[in-house]
C-alpha cells in the first residue's frame, strides 16, 4: 500500500515538474508547481515528517506559489506565451542536464543505498522540532529572523512606487 | 546552550541593532509623522546617515575587539551547540570586513548625495550584509554558514538593484539574483549529499567522519557541488559569467562592495570549509580546483585586455584574483592559509584604492567608467595618478607593494603542494595582467585627453585613497606585522591541517 | 517502509528537471520556478537522510531552507517587477543592455 502511494505521488511530482519546465504559459507552470509541491508534501508524510509536510503546504504551496501567481497576474503575463528558445541553447541545456542527472543517479544508486532503516519510531512532531530549534539551533534561528527582515526591507524598496518612471535612461 | 553564550555574539548583535536603527531613524527624525515613501528624494539626511553608520561600525569594531578575549580553538568550541566559533581566524576577517565597510561608507557618501536615493536604507542593507559576513566567518556548521551566505547574497541582490530607475542597475540585480539562487540551490544539494554520507552538518564532525572513509563517490559529488556553489560566490572561472555584467550595472560603490568585502568573505568560508571540513579528501578535490584556478587566471586576465570599460576590466581582473586565492586553498598547507589571509587584506586595500579613483572621476552616475576617462590624469590630479599606479602595481604583484607579499605566499604554497605547473600559469598570467594595468597607466601619463571627466575629489575619497596607499606601501616594504598577524590568526585552522599532514 | 534511496532517486530526478528548466527557459519567472523545484528536491534529500539517521538536524535544516526560500521569493519577484516597469518584459534574453 505504501509503495502504491509512493509511486503514484512520485509520478505526480515528476509529471507536474515536467509541465513546469516544458509548458510555455507561466500560469500553467505555476499551478503545476503547486501540484508538484502537494505531491512532495505526501512524500514528507511518508518520510515520517508530518510537521514539515504541513509547512510545505502552507509555506511553499500556499505562500510562495500564491506570490508567484500574484506577480504573474500583476504583470499581466498570463497571456504571454514564451517564444521558442534558440535550438542550440535548448539542445545543450537538455544534454548537459541529462548528463548531470544520469551521473547523479549513478552515484546515488551505487553509493547511497542503505541496507535497512533503523528500528523504532522517528519522532518529528512540532514539539521535538520546537525544542531543538530553540535550544541547539537558536543561533541560526535568530540569523534567519535577521535575514527575513533584510528581505522585507529589500522587497519594499525595490517594488515600492517609483517616484519618476524611466528617468534619465543612460 | 546557556545565555552566557550570547556574549560571543556581541559584535553581530551590535551591527543588527544598528541596521534596525538605520531603518527607524528617518521616521524618528520626522517626529513620527508620515513615513516617507521609499525612494523619495532624500534631500539632506545623507550626511547624518553616513555618520550614524560610521558610529555603528566603530561600535561593532569595539565589540569585536572586546570579544577577542574569548577566542578559543575551533576544535574546542562549544558555543551555540558548536555552531559558532570565535577563533582568531574569524576575528581577523571580522575586523577586515568592518574596515572595508567603513571605507565603503566614505566611498558611497558623495555618490549617494548626488543621486536621489535614500541613504538610510542603503546603509541599513550594507549593515545586514556585514552581519551576514560576520555570521559566515564564525560559522562552523553548514546551516549557519549557509544562512550567513544567504543573508549576504540577499542584501547584495537588493543593493545591486538599488538604483531602480536605472535600467542597468535593475538588469544587474536580475542577473545576479537568477544566477545567485541557482548557485545556492547547487550548493545546498552538495550540502545534502555530504550530510547523507557523513550524517552531520558540523564541520568538525564532518572531518571526523571523513577520516574514517576510504573513498566515496557520492561524497565526491557532494564536495564538487558545494565547491561549484562557492566558486560562483568568489567568481571563479566556469562560474564567472555573472561578474562583468553585475559589476558594470551595479552602482559603483556597490561594485566596490562586491569586489572587496563580499569576495573576501567568500574566500574566508571557502578556506574554512575546505581546510577544516574537507581536508581528508584533498587528493580528490585538489585537482579539480586546480583546473578551476588555472581557468580563472587565464580567462580573467586575457578577457580583461579587451575591455574598454574600467568596471568590466576590474571584473575580469577580479576573476583572475579569485584564481590566485584558490592556489592557497588548493595547497592545503599552513603557508597556503597564511597566503589566503594576507592576500585578502592586500587585495581589498588595493582594489578599494582603485575604486576611490574611479569614483573620484565620476561626475555623473555612470561617468568615469571608460579607460579614456583616465587620459591626462597626471596633469589634472598628479597625486591621484601616482596612487593609482601603486594600486595597479600591487594588484599586479610587483615588489615594492604589498601585492608581491601576498602572491609570494600563494605561489610558494602552490609549489610546496606539488602544483608547480599552476604556479607557472599564475606567474605568466600576472605578467599578462600587467599589460592591461599599464593601459590605464599609459592613458594617465602619455595621453592628454580632452579633460571631459571632471575631478571631484572629496575629503572622504581622499581619506580612503590615503589609507589604501599607506597600507599598500607599508605592508609592501615592511610585511612583518601583517605576516605575523596572519600566522597568529590562521593558527587554529592551520594546526588542524598540520596535524593531518603529519598523520599521512 | 519505503527504502531511503527511492526518495533519493526521486529527488535527483526533480533536481535534474529543475536544472534543465534553468538551462533552457527564457522567462525569468519560469526560471525562478525551476529553481524552487531544485530547492524542493534538496529538501526531499534532507528529509530522506534525516529519517535514515533518525536525526532531527536534517528536518531543521529543511525548516530554515523553507524560510530562506520565502525571503528569496519576495526579493526576486520584487526585482522582476522593477525590471518589468522598465521594459515590459521579463524575458532574460531581452536583458542585453550590457553585452556578454
Amino acid at each position: 500500500m505504501e509503495f502504491a502511494i509512493f509511486f503514484f505521488f512520485a509520478a505526480v511530482a515528476v509529471i507536474f515538474a515536467l509541465v513546469v519546465v516544458l509548458h510555455r504559459n507561466p500560469v500553467v507552470g505555476a499551478l503545476s508547481l503547486v501540484a508538484s509541491f502537494f505531491a512532495l508534501a505526501v512524500m514528507y508524510v511518508l518520510l515520517e515528517a508530518p510537521f514539515l509536510a504541513a509547512l510545505q503546504v502552507i509555506v511553499y504551496a500556499g505562500a510562495i506559489m500564491v506570490l508567484f501567481l500574484f506577480v504573474i497576474m500583476l504583470l499581466n503575463l498570463q497571456h504571454v506565451a514564451e517564444p521558442v528558445t534558440r535550438p542550440v541553447q535548448q539542445f545543450l541545456g537538455y544534454t548537459s542536464g541529462a548528463a548531470f542527472g544520469l551521473g547523479l543517479l549513478y552515484y546515488i544508486v551505487k553509493y547511497a543505498v542503505f541496507a535497512k532503516l533503523p528500528a523504532g519510531p522517528f519522532v518529528t512532531d512540532a514539539r521535538t522540532i520546537g525544542i531543538k530549534l530553540f535550544e541547539a539551533y537558536v543561533f541560526p534561528f535568530e540569523m534567519v529572523s535577521i535575514l527575513l527582515l533584510a528581505a522585507i526591507v529589500g522587497a519594499l524598496l525595490l517594488s515600492g512606487r517609483q517616484y519618476q518612471k524611466r528617468e534619465a535612461a543612460p | 546552550m546557556t545565555w552566557g553564550d550570547t556574549i560571543y555574539l556581541l559584535p553581530e548583535i551590535v551591527i543588527s541593532i544598528g541596521a534596525c536603527l538605520l531603518l527607524i531613524a528617518p521616521v524618528m527624525r520626522r517626529g513620527g509623522g508620515v513615513v516617507r515613501a521609499s525612494g523619495a528624494p532624500s534631500g539632506g539626511g545623507a550626511r547624518t546617515a553616513k555618520w550614524t553608520m560610521l558610529a555603528i561600525l566603530v561600535l561593532t569594531a569595539v565589540a569585536v575587539i572586546a570579544s577577542s578575549g574569548l577566542v578559543a580553538d575551533v576544535a574546542q568550541t562549544k558555543t551555540f551547540a558548536s555552531m559558532f566559533a570565535l577563533d582568531s581566524f574569524a576575528i581577523f576577517f571580522k575586523l577586515l570586513f568592518i574596515a572595508t565597510m567603513a571605507m565603503l561608507v566614505l566611498l558611497s557618501d558623495d555618490y549617494l548625495a548626488a543621486s536621489r536615493y535614500s541613504a538610510w536604507e542603503y546603509y541599513s542593507l550594507l549593515s545586514f550584509a556585514l552581519c551576514g559576513m560576520m555570521f559566515m566567518v564564525s560559522g562552523v556548521h553548514l546551516a549557519a554558514i549557509y544562512i550567513g551566505l544567504e543573508l549576504l547574497s540577499l542584501s547584495s541582490y537588493i543593493l545591486a538593484g538599488y538604483f531602480k530607475n536605472e535600467l542597468k542597475s535593475t538588469e544587474a540585480a536580475m542577473k545576479y539574483f537568477v544566477l545567485g539562487t541557482v548557485s545556492s540551490a547547487i550548493l545546498l544539494y552538495g550540502i545534502s549529499l555530504i550530510y547523507g554520507v557523513t550524517g552531520t552538518l558540523n564541520l568538525m564532525r564532518i572531518a571526523d567522519a571523513m577520516s574514517t572513509l576510504v573513498t566515496n563517490d557520492a561524497l565526491m559529488f557532494g564536495i564538487m557541488l558545494l565547491g561549484a556553489g562557492l566558486c560562483f560566490k568568489i567568481a571563479a572561472a566556469p562560474f564567472h559569467v555573472w561578474t562583468p555584467d553585475v559589476y558594470e550595472g551595479a552602482p559603483t560603490p556597490i561594485t566596490a562592495f562586491l569586489s572587496t568585502a563580499s569576495k573576501s568573505a567568500a574566500f574566508a568560508i571557502f578556506a574554512r570549509i575546505f581546510y577544516v571540513g574537507m581536508h581528508h579528501f584533498r587528493l580528490d578535490w585538489q585537482v579539480v580546483l586546480a583546473i578551476i584556478a588555472a581557468l580563472s587566471m587565464i580567462i580573467g586576465n586575457l578577457a580583461a585586455i579587451t575591455q574598454d570599460n574600467i568596471k568590466r576590466m576590474l571584473a575580469y581582473s577580479s576573476i583572475g584574483h579569485a584564481g590566485y586565492v584558490l592556489l592557497g586553498i588548493i595547497s592545503v598547507s599552513e603557508m597556503g592559509l597564511y597566503g589566503v589571509l594576507v592576500y585578502s587584506v592586500v587585495y581589498v586595500f588595493a582594489t578599494l584604492g582603485i575604486w576611490a579613483t574611479v569614483l573620484m572621476l565620476s561626475k555623473h552616475e555612470y561617468a568615469g567608467e571608460q579607460v579614456s576617462d583616465f587620459e591626462g590624469l597626471h596633469r589634472r590630479a598628479p597625486l591621484w595618478a601616482f596612487a593609482m599606479i601603486i594600486f595597479l602595481l600591487s594588484l599586479g604583484g610587483i615588489p615594492p607593494t604589498a601585492g608581491f607579499i601576498g602572491k609570494y605566499f600563494l605561489f610558494y604554497a602552490a609549489v610546496g603542494a606539488g602544483f608547480g605547473w599552476l604556479a607557472i600559469v599564475a606567474v605568466l598570467m600576472s605578467a599578462v595582467s600587467m599589460f592591461f594595468y599599464f593601459r590605464i597607466v599609459m592613458a594617465m601619463y602619455l595621453r592628454d585627453g580632452d579633460g571631459q571627466a571632471e575631478v571631484v575629489s572629496s575629503g572622504g575619497l581622499k581619506l580612503v585613497a590615503a589609507i589604501c596607499l599607506v597600507v599598500t606601501l607599508l605592508f609592501g616594504i615592511l610585511p612583518g606585522p601583517l605576516v605575523e598577524q596572519a600566522k597568529i590568526s590562521g593558527g587554529w585552522v592551520a594546526k588542524r591541517v598540520a596535524a593531518n599532514n603529519a598523520q599521512r | 517502509m519505503i527504502p531511503t534511496h527511492y526518495f533519493l532517486i526521486l529527488s535527483a530526478i526533480l533536481f535534474t528537471i529543475g536544472v534543465v528548466g534553468v538551462l533552457t527557459r527564457k522567462n525569468g519567472i519560469t526560471i525562478f520556478m525551476s529553481i524552487e523545484l531544485m530547492v524542493n528536491a534538496v529538501n526531499l534529500t534532507f528529509l530522506a537522510y534525516a529519517r535514515q539517521f533518525h536525526q532531527v538536524h536534517g528536518l531543521i535544516f529543511v525548516f530554515f531552507i523553507m524560510a530562506i526560500a520565502a525571503a528569496e521569493a519576495a526579493v526576486g519577484l520584487a526585482i522582476f517587477i522593477t525590471l518589468f516597469h522598465h521594459r515590459d518584459t521579463i524575458d532574460v534574453d531581452e536583458a542585453n543592455l550590457m553585452h556578454w
